[in-house]
């Protein structure tokens, strides 16, 4: 068992570094799946308007995080 | 600094940096370092060990310790699950649909893996203090180099809640573990 349950176990959820910690790897795997996702949607033809749509975010936002990264434009 | 250090103290700080990257810490704290101290061999681990303290039961001491940590960039699978999420499965359903490896392929994912393999992962405020007060006392005993021993009593010195919580719970009082140290330097 590794730090976290144990902290967890020991010290109740209401321990900010347990919770903290949660919410920093939850924000990192966010930025992971979310740049998987538009990858895979700039593959599938999407437009930066509709992935941003579908975000619920600006284009301005999506376009300036994602635009011009090489990996986007891979082709499958 | 570390050009005064003894192999011996430069192992320890080397081993601490592991312990800290192992626990998916951010930082190296006097908590590492007291694992470095304990896996060096010397005056310094033999004062811990008479005062009964282990690497192996620091090393299972700690996690039940509350301590501040700073966040590594690598999604910690134990403090997921306090949330109800399950990052093993999420892996799972992410790969059957853009095959193995997808997430760790991503730019994001790279970045953290990047801080995670540099050479060194930064010391805490406190683990600095533990670092600088580790010089004074070896000036204090006139002792020309830094080892493991200093590095020690520099962590006694430190004001930091942690190292001395893990003492603590160890059934080891900090005054006392420096007494005892003393007397072997001595010896």
């Amino acid at each position: 068992m590794k730090g976290a349950t144990k902290l967890a176990n020991a010290a109740g959820s209401r321990d900010p570094a347990v919770g903290l910690r949660a919410v920093a790897s939850l924000r990192q795997l966010v930025e992971e799946l979310q740049e998987l996702q538009v990858t895979n949607a700039r593959d599938q033809d999407w437009s930066w308007q509709e992935i941003a749509d579908a975000l619920g975010v600006s284009k301005q936002a999506v376009h300036k995080k994602y635009a011009g990264r090489r990996i986007l434009r891979r082709v499958r | 600094m570390f050009e005064r250090f003894t192999r011996g103290a430069r192992d320890a700080v080397v081993r601490a940096q592991i312990e800290a990257r192992n626990m998916g810490d951010g930082h190296v704290g006097p908590e590492h370092l007291l694992l470095g101290i304990l896996a060096s061999v010397g005056p310094a681990s033999a004062a811990l060990e008479e005062s009964g303290l282990t690497l192996e039961s620091v090393r299972q001491l700690l996690p039940t310790i509350p301590r501040k940590t700073s966040f590594s960039g690598e999604p910690d699978p134990e403090a997921l699950a306090t949330i109800g999420i399950d990052v093993d499965e999420i892996r799972r359903n992410v790969e059957a649909a853009f095959g193995p490896g997808a997430l760790e392929s991503t730019k994001a994912a790279r970045g953290r893996a990047a801080r995670r393999g540099r050479r060194h992962t930064p010391f805490s405020a406190h683990a600095k203090q533990a670092l600088e007060f580790a010089l004074r006392e070896a000036l204090e005993l006139n002792h020309r180099e830094i080892g493991p021993e200093h590095l020690l009593l520099g962590l006694l010195r430190n004001s930091d809640a942690t190292a001395a919580a893990v003492l603590r719970e160890a059934g080891a009082d900090p005054a006392e573990v420096r007494r005892i140290l003393l007397a072997r330097i001595a010896a």
